[in-house]
C-alpha cells in the first residue's frame, strides 16, 4: 500500500518534470520557428520591394528616353534615323507599360497613364510603318510629337519624385483607395485623361477610332422580343424550346436566350435591329467523334447557305474536344472579304451546329465598291520574298486599322512551311505576312 | 489493427496521388498487330478521320491498321514502326487506357491559353459556360484596349486587377470547361460585346466599379465598360 503510494508520487513528480521539459522545448521550438518565419518574411518583403523599385526605376528611365527620342525626331532629317528613333520609342513604351502595370496600384488608377504610353508607342509604330512605305512625317505629326515629348518628360520627372518618397520609406502605396486625394499624392501615375494630349492617327489605339458600329445592321428596323424569339427558332430549326433571359447591349442591343435543341443546351443573343443571331454558345460535352473534318465543314457551309449568308469561303478550321470550329469569310464577285467573318462550331458527333460568332460579319458586311487592282496577279507574285515559292494567288479585302485594303493574297511555301503574303493591289506594299500552322487539330493562321 | 488499416489506406492514397501526378511512372502501353479493344477503336477512328485508313473502326489491330499507323508516323516525323506507343498516341491525341493518365492540361494549346484557363477557373468556375467565356473575353478586351497592358499575362498580373492573383486561387488547375471557355474566347466569342470590367453586385464593396455602365448581366456578374 505504502509502496504503491510512493511509486505514484514519483510518477507524478516525473510527469511534472517531463511536462516542464516538453513545454520548454516547445517554447524554444516556437521561438526558433517564429524567428525563422520573421526572417523569411523580411526576405520576401525585401524581394517584393526590389521588384517595385525596379519597376519604378525602369519606368522613369524608359519614359525619359522616350521623351528624348521624340525631341530628337523634331530635328532628325533623315528617314532612316527617324525610323530608328520611332522603333526605339515603340520598344521603350512596351517596357514602360509592363513596369507601370506592376506597381501596386489599382488598375483604374493607372489606366489614363497606360493609355497615354500605349498611344505614344502605337503612334510611333504607325509613323514608322508609314515611313517604311515611302511616306513622310507631316507638320501635324511633329506637333503631336512635341506634345508627347513634353508629357513624357513631365511624367518621368513626377515619377522620379514619387520614387524618392518611396525610397525614403513613405508608404506611398498603402492607402486603400486612390480617388480625389490619391490623385494629388500619387501624381503623375494617377494622372487623368485630361493630363495627356489627344492623339488622332491611323492606329488601333487612336482616339479617333470608332469601335462597335454594326454596318451590317444599319437601316434594319427594331423588332420586339416575341419576333426575335421566332427569328431564333427559325435560325436553329426543329422547334427548339427557347427561354428569354434578358436584354443586353453587347455593344448592339440584343435579346438574350437559353434554348434546348435536340441534345444541346445553348445560349444565344439576337439583335433587336433586324433579329440577327449575334452569337450561339455551347458548353456541354460533344460526344464521340464520328464525323470527319470535311463532313463537319460541309455541314457548317450548308448551314450558312440555308440561313442566307450566301457563298462563304472557309478560312481555317480547328478541332477541340469533339467540336470543330470553322472560320468563314464572305465573298463578293470572287473577292474574299476577311473583315466579314462568321465562325461556326459543329459537333463532330452528329453534325449539329452548336456555336456561332457573327459579330465580324454583322459589323462589316455591306456591299463593297471594289476598285480594279492596279497590280496584276503576276505583278503581286513577283513581289514576294525570294525564299518563298508562290503556290496560288487571289484577291481579298483585309482590315487595315480604321479602313480596309484590297490585296493579293499569295499563298507561298518555304520548305515545309506555308505562308500567306498580302500585297496591296493598289500600291504593291506588302501589308501582312501570315504563317499557316497545320497540326492534327486543323489549320491555324498566325 | 484499425490504425494500421487506416495507415495502409493513407499510404495507398498517397501512392495513387503520386502515380497520377507522375503519369510517366507507369509502364507504357503499346498497341500493335494482334491488339484489340476500345483503344484500338479510338486509334482507328482518328486514322479514318484524317484519311489514313478507310472502312470502319472494328477495334482489331491488323495489317491495314499497322500500315495506316506507319503512314501517320512518317507524316509526323515519328519512327514508322506501325506500333502505337506513348509518342504516337500523344501525336494522335489518343489516351491509352491503363497507360499513362492524361491530365486536362493535355488539351491546352498554348501558354496564353493555359493562363487564361487558369484565370477563368479561379474567377468564374461557379458560373455558367457563357459566364466563363465572358470572363475570358474581358481579359482579351483589355489586351486590345489602350488603357490596359498589351499581353494576356500583363493584363492578368496587373497589380490589383484580379483578386484571384492576390489570393493565389489562380494557381489551381483549371477543369475542362474553363479550358474550353478560354479557347472559345480566344477564337473570338465575346458574350459581353467588348466589356472591360465585371463585378458581383452582391459581393463588391468597390464604389468606383459601380459607376461603370453595365452592358449585360450573366449569372452573378455584371459586365461593364
Amino acid at each position: 500500500m505504502n509502496e504503491t503510494y510512493y511509486v505514484a508520487s514519483v510518477r507524478s513528480r516525473d510527469w511534472a518534470r517531463i511536462l516542464n521539459i516538453a513545454l520548454a522545448a516547445l517554447l524554444a521550438g516556437v521561438l526558433a520557428f517564429s524567428t525563422a518565419q520573421t526572417s523569411r518574411l523580411n526576405e520576401a518583403n525585401a524581394r517584393i520591394s526590389a521588384v517595385v523599385q525596379k519597376a519604378f526605376y525602369e519606368t522613369c528611365e524608359l519614359t525619359e528616353a522616350m521623351s528624348v527620342n521624340f525631341r530628337k525626331l523634331l530635328v532628325a532629317g533623315e528617314t532612316g534615323q527617324q525610323q530608328a528613333l520611332l522603333n526605339d520609342i515603340a520598344l521603350q513604351t512596351q517596357g514602360a507599360l509592363s513596369n507601370l502595370a506592376l506597381l501596386p496600384l489599382g488598375q483604374e488608377t493607372v489606366s489614363a497613364t497606360l493609355k497615354f504610353i500605349n498611344q505614344a508607342g502605337d503612334f510611333a509604330t504607325t509613323l514608322s510603318v508609314r515611313l517604311a512605305g515611302g511616306g513622310e512625317l507631316t507638320a501635324e505629326d511633329l506637333e503631336a510629337m512635341e506634345r508627347l515629348s513634353q508629357s513624357a518628360a513631365g511624367f518621368s520627372v513626377g515619377m522620379g519624385r514619387l520614387l524618392d518618397r518611396y525610397e525614403r520609406g513613405e508608404a506611398v502605396f498603402d492607402a486603400a483607395d486612390y480617388d480625389a486625394t490619391g490623385r494629388e499624392s500619387l501624381y503623375p501615375i494617377t494622372g487623368t485623361a485630361a493630363d495627356y494630349p489627344v492623339l488622332l492617327y491611323d492606329g488601333p489605339f487612336s482616339d479617333g477610332r470608332a469601335d462597335g458600329e454594326f454596318k451590317g445592321l444599319a437601316g434594319l428596323s427594331e423588332i420586339d422580343e416575341p419576333a426575335a424569339r421566332q427569328a431564333l427558332s427559325a435560325f436553329i430549326g426543329g422547334n427548339p424550346e427557347i427561354e428569354f433571359t434578358g436584354e443586353s447591349a453587347i455593344p448592339v442591343d440584343c435579346y438574350e436566350y437559353t434554348l434546348r435543341a435536340g441534345n444541346y443546351t445553348l445560349d444565344a443573343g439576337v439583335t433587336k435591329a433586324g433579329g440577327q443571331v449575334l452569337y450561339m454558345l455551347y458548353g456541354g460535352q460533344a460526344g464521340e467523334v464520328l464525323l470527319s473534318d470535311r463532313q463537319a465543314v460541309d455541314a457548317a457551309r450548308a448551314f450558312l447557305l440555308s440561313r442566307g449568308y450566301g457563298e462563304m469561303e472557309l478560312s481555317y478550321a480547328s478541332r477541340f474536344d469533339g467540336i470543330l470550329t470553322a472560320n468563314f469569310a464572305a465573298v463578293q464577285n470572287g473577292v474574299v472579304l476577311y473583315p466579314d467573318l462568321v465562325k461556326v462550331q459543329v459537333s463532330l458527333s452528329d453534325g449539329a451546329v452548336v456555336g456561332l460568332e457573327a459579330a465580324g460579319y454583322l459589323m462589316n458586311h455591306v456591299p463593297r465598291e471594289i476598285a480594279l487592282p492596279a497590280l496584276t496577279e503576276q505583278d503581286a507574285v513577283a513581289r514576294i520574298g525570294g525564299v518563298l515559292t508562290p503556290l496560288s494567288a487571289r484577291l481579298c479585302v483585309i482590315p487595315e486599322n480604321t479602313a480596309e485594303a484590297l490585296c493579293w493574297e499569295v499563298k507561298a511555301s518555304s520548305g515545309a512551311d506555308t505562308f500567306l503574303v498580302y500585297i496591296d493591289a493598289m500600291t504593291g506594299v506588302e501589308r501582312r505576312l501570315m504563317q499557316v500552322i497545320e497540326d492534327e487539330n486543323g489549320a491555324l493562321v498566325m | 489493427m484499425n490504425r494500421l488499416r487506416r495507415g495502409a489506406a493513407l499510404a495507398l492514397a498517397v501512392l495513387a496521388l503520386a502515380v497520377s501526378l507522375a503519369p510517366g511512372a507507369l509502364a507504357a502501353k503499346v498497341l500493335e498487330v494482334g491488339s484489340s479493344g476500345s483503344d484500338v477503336t479510338r486509334v482507328q477512328q482518328k486514322l479514318i478521320q484524317w484519311g489514313y485508313l478507310t472502312g470502319a473502326a472494328d477495334g482489331k489491330y491488323g495489317e491495314k491498321t499497322k500500315n495506316a499507323v506507319a503512314a501517320f508516323q512518317r507524316k509526323n516525323g515519328l519512327t514508322a514502326d506501325g506500333r502505337v506507343g506513348p509518342a504516337t498516341a500523344a501525336a494522335m491525341g489518343v489516351t491509352l487506357s491503363g497507360g499513362s493518365m492524361q491530365a486536362a492540361s493535355a488539351s491546352i494549346i498554348s501558354a496564353d491559353h493555359r493562363l487564361l484557363s487558369k484565370l477563368v477557373y479561379a474567377e468564374a468556375r461557379g458560373e455558367t459556360y457563357k459566364g466563363q467565356v465572358a470572363v475570358a473575353a474581358v481579359v482579351l478586351n483589355r489586351v486590345a484596349s489602350a488603357s490596359f497592358p498589351n499581353t494576356i499575362s500583363g493584363v492578368i498580373y496587373q497589380a490589383g486587377a484580379f483578386s484571384c492573383v492576390s489570393n493565389g486561387a489562380i494557381n489551381n488547375t483549371p477543369d475542362s470547361t474553363a479550358i474550353r471557355a478560354a479557347l472559345d474566347a480566344l477564337n473570338g466569342w465575346d458574350p459581353t460585346g467588348g466589356c472591360l470590367y465585371y463585378y458581383n453586385p452582391k459581393a463588391t464593396g468597390d464604389k468606383w466599379i459601380r459607376t461603370r455602365t453595365v452592358k449585360t448581366v450573366i449569372g452573378n456578374h455584371s459586365f461593364a465598360v
